[in-house]
């Protein structure tokens, strides 16, 4: 094979500028711990990259949702924790009071009981406090409602829940939602009557702003019509009718319709107390037998409802554990994702892989420059005698 | 008889000879870099005497001996190792050109950098629609929150911002591409007249002073070589010789060059911003199958699948890359308008779930007025270059909340599901192709489209030019000077001038005693 000095020429200035290369590209690496610059540089470890880069993206906002989600537990904790405790202070007075009226109810010291009304009265409106506690500018136990207390009370409508009397709150069986009676009205606007004129036209309605709050803790979350599928995703609303109640229960043996909310039930209890205690006047045909068989009846109602505020906090508690749990889990994920991510594009400094290739493409480029040093000089001219 | 001088003659043939032969051994050491130059060798050829042409017939043994004569001057070359390296030469131009054009793309929408560094910004499209979603999941924690919500609409901004950049960039990366294209064809059309104008003197020297298909004017040849080198980077160069010492070009099966005769290019933009190189004297299509016109003509007009337009090629260049931009653009407003329905008057809201329902709407085209002042509209069709915020959540940064009375979080969520959720089916519709998938994996699957395209090309790149250069190495060896060889040419030559120079003496010394000590005797 014949080699010709423009070969050789063209050929060392070539391999001179890939062992350049090199070296700027393994010194690009070192500083800035980044194998690649672009994309095309190496297409699959870049594309598992970006794929990597998006989990961890996505778990982070996860993270940041549970850990947003958590403040608001603790907060939802402490309000429960709290009606729970002023729930059984009310209850010890209404225990008092119903051994009180045990022992003789024709001598009922009225005075006690009249003091025992007015502690429960308290303890009453503590919980309606309670039930409108703000975490971070919104209301906790009101679904979506933010712009008012969820639970408000007035002479006419008695407690009512995002406008929706209490009382009159019941589950539909075949959606499962919870549902009022409101007046229809028509297209302008105008309330609706039978044909009559005076018997209003009653449709069902859904409650206002109670739907549960979802977060998305790593299952997937799916919406279908705009609606999350409960099945993908974490709930961390509660709902306050959930935790006091809602609607009103008969009992069979007074007849007497009871409140199935905490602050409807010591409202009873309250006016009972108060028409025992000869504050108010009883209706006609009451007795103060009467009333003192409601007081057994509510006494064992109150019980039933409490616990309810007990099973709420049970599952609070549960939730949080279970939060706390997926953060574990999350931070783990993510520290796996990131260390593929390094695998694939970084560049690891500390295990000396970096430096040991710079120094061999060092020592090449070295090699080449003395290559040419030498290879361009000798020739026959070069042992000529002029 | 035996002239007396023949001698005498037949030493200064020789003194002659290979003074030149050392001329051409110089000229082929000091040339041995000179870019096309293709080394020379003296032919010689002994003189024979010719004892028929004389006036008297003589015996050849008195005019045998007459020494040495100069045949010409020729080139050591091989045409069929020309022919293979400009091959070469135009795949290798073609693929990089190609890259060349997919980085610059690359470098002007940068979609993704890779980076293992959690804290490190990049300002891609992949980084700007993750801050889209972080401030959507953020705000749906307080869903009625102005702050949030601010924040959101800030978000959105810089989303939409950053399209226009992209999509400016790529404008300017386009109207590079155009000015280059027009500086390759004047390239090419400068080359072609020059071939043209050498094949004349070529022509006119080989006429003139009698020079033969073998002893040409070499320097001029050279050149023109070195010509048809320079335009083989352009297309698929065909080269024949004809008779008279001319070339004629052709590509694709067009004569380009004939003889004196050029023929050139004439580059155009059409209405629809596609380029196309049109010969000037027949007007067909300029179609080579290879080299840097091609790649430009692939690159600058490539719209891949989404051809849908006269002068657009099957490439996916520069048109489908900003097609798939401008189809993210349009698509992400289309979505994102039909996620937050709108309340009615009378607060409640109209989300019955049939299909008329209306919805708020976030983004739109940004477009001039008659009347000089700008709107946002969907009536018209929403590009990357002008998609912006609606005129209502301009004005209002809180009118992607829902409903300011409840924390009704879904919708936000339902956004950023849109935007990341890998089991969301959103339907990317182009004129061709069609993609379904999030939008966060539609970008992913852009920047590995054209991280793949351009990982192809530059292979293809690499491998043609280690072949090109494996075709130049192969003339060089042919037509390449080594200075060893000059050198030991050169000591011959040299030493064969000093021992004619030595039998030059001689005769002389010779002629001497005929001339001065003959016939001395009596004198």
């Amino acid at each position: 094979m014949r080699i010709s000095n423009r070969m050789l020429s063209r050929n060392y200035v070539r391999v001179l500028q890939d062992n350049t290369y090199r070296v700027a590209n393994s010194q690009r690496q070192i500083t800035t711990n980044q194998k690649y610059l672009n994309m095309s540089d190496n297409v699959a470890d870049c594309a598992r990259s970006l794929r990597a880069d998006q989990q961890v993206q996505n778990l982070t906002r996860q993270m940041k949702g549970i850990e947003f989600a958590l403040g608001g537990l603790d907060a939802a904790d402490d309000s429960l924790q709290g009606i729970s405790d002023v729930f059984i202070q009310a209850y010890g007075e209404l225990t008092n009071a119903v051994n009180l009226l045990g022992s003789n109810s024709e001598t009922i010291d009225k005075t006690k009981l009249a003091a025992m009304a007015n502690v429960i009265n308290s303890r009453k409106e503590e919980i309606l406090q309670l039930s409108n506690t703000q975490y971070s500018g919104k209301y906790q136990f009101s679904g979506t409602s933010s712009a008012e207390p969820p639970f408000k009370y007035d002479a006419e409508n008695g407690l009512t829940y995002n406008g929706a009397k209490v009382d009159e709150i019941y589950k539909n069986e075949v959606t499962g939602e919870l549902c009022h009676k409101v007046q229809a009205r028509d297209e302008d606007g105008n309330l609706q009557f039978e044909a009559d004129g005076v018997t209003p036209v009653m449709v069902e309605k859904v409650i206002p702003r109670d739907e549960e709050i979802y977060l998305d803790v790593g299952r997937g979350i799916q919406l279908k019509a705009n609606e999350v599928d409960p099945a993908t995703a974490f709930q961390i609303s509660f709902s306050g009718l959930g935790m006091l109640g809602y609607g009103t229960t008969r009992d069979d043996e007074t007849g007497i319709e009871m409140s199935n909310n905490l602050y409807g039930l010591l409202d009873q209890v309250e006016t009972t107390l108060n028409k025992l205690a000869g504050r108010t006047g009883l209706e006609e045909g009451e007795t103060v037998e009467d009333l003192t068989k409601e007081l057994y009846s509510l006494y064992g109602h109150v019980k039933d409802r409490h616990d309810s505020v007990i099973n709420t906090l049970t599952d609070l508690g549960g939730r949080v554990t279970f939060l706390e749990n997926i953060t574990t889990r999350l931070t783990d994920q993510v520290g796996t994702l990131e260390n593929l991510k390094l695998s694939l594009v970084g560049v690891d400094t500390t295990d000396g892989a970096a430096a040991k290739e710079l120094a061999d493409h060092m020592y090449a480029y070295n090699a080449t420059l003395q290559l040419g040093a030498s290879m361009f000089q000798t020739s026959l001219l070069d042992f000529l005698k002029v | 008889m035996r002239p007396t001088f023949l001698g005498f003659e037949t030493c200064r043939r020789g003194l002659a000879v290979n003074q030149k032969a050392k001329d051409i051994t110089g000229n082929n050491i000091v040339n041995w870099d000179t870019v096309g130059y293709t080394r020379q060798r003296v032919d010689m050829v002994s003189v024979a005497p010719n004892t028929t042409a004389t006036r008297y017939g003589m015996p050849k043994t008195d005019l045998a001996g007459q020494g040495v004569d100069l045949t010409g001057i020729a080139q050591i070359r091989d045409p069929f190792l020309d022919k293979r390296f400009r091959e070469e030469y135009g795949q290798s131009s073609y693929f990089s050109k190609s890259t060349e054009l997919l980085k610059d793309i690359q470098e002007a929408i940068k979609v993704y950098a890779p980076s293992s560094d959690e804290n490190s910004t990049s300002g891609t499209l992949a980084e700007a629609i993750t801050s889209f979603a972080n401030a959507l999941t953020n705000a749906a924690g307080e869903a009625d929150s102005d702050s949030l919500a601010n924040l959101v609409a800030v978000s959105a901004k810089n989303l939409t911002e950053l399209l226009h950049d992209l999509s400016g960039r790529l404008d300017q990366t386009e109207a590079q591409a155009k000015y280059d294209m027009k500086d390759a064809v004047d390239a090419y059309n400068s080359y072609a007249e020059k071939l043209a104008a050498i094949n004349l003197v070529i022509r006119d020297n080989l006429n003139t002073y009698g020079a033969s298909e073998t002893y040409a004017p070499n320097e001029l040849l050279d050149e023109r070589n070195l010509l048809l080198d320079e335009l083989a980077q352009f297309g698929d160069l065909e080269i024949s010789i004809d008779k008279d010492g001319m070339v004629t070009a052709t590509m694709d099966g067009y004569e380009v060059v004939k003889g004196g005769v050029a023929d050139r290019i004439q580059l155009t933009e059409n209405i629809n911003g596609t380029m196309s190189m049109r010969w000037n004297k027949t007007g067909k299509a300029v179609n080579p199958k290879t080299g840097s016109l091609q790649a430009y003509q692939d690159y600058v007009n490539g719209a891949g699948p989404n051809m849908d337009e006269s002068g657009e090629t099957t490439e996916r260049g520069i048109r489908y890359y900003r097609d798939r931009l401008d189809t993210f653009a349009r698509v992400f407003a289309t979505e994102m308008n039909s996620i937050i329905p709108t309340l009615k008057t009378d607060g409640e809201n109209n989300d019955n779930g049939t299909p008329d329902r209306d919805y708020k709407m976030l983004f739109g085209a940004r477009v001039e007025r008659p009347d000089g002042t700008r709107e946002t509209t969907v009536d018209m069709p929403i590009t990357a270059a002008n998609i912006a915020l609606s005129d209502a959540w301009l004005e209002d940064p809180t009118y992607v909340i829902y409903d300011k009375t409840q924390s009704q979080s879904r919708y936000y969520l339902q956004m950023v599901d849109v935007l990341t959720n890998s089991d969301y089916h959103t339907k990317f519709n182009s004129a061709g192709e069609n993609y379904e998938g999030c939008f966060i994996e539609y970008v992913n699957d852009y920047a590995i489209t054209l991280g793949t395209d351009i990982s192809y090309n530059s292979g293809r790149q690499s491998a043609t030019a280690t072949s090109a250069n494996t075709m130049m190495d192969r003339r060089d060896e042919v037509s390449g000077v080594n200075y060893d060889e000059e050198t030991q040419s050169m000591m011959v030559y040299s030493k064969a001038y000093q021992a004619i120079a030595r039998v030059l003496t001689t005769m002389d010394e010779a002629l001497d005693v005929l001339i001065n000590k003959t016939g001395l005797v009596g004198r």
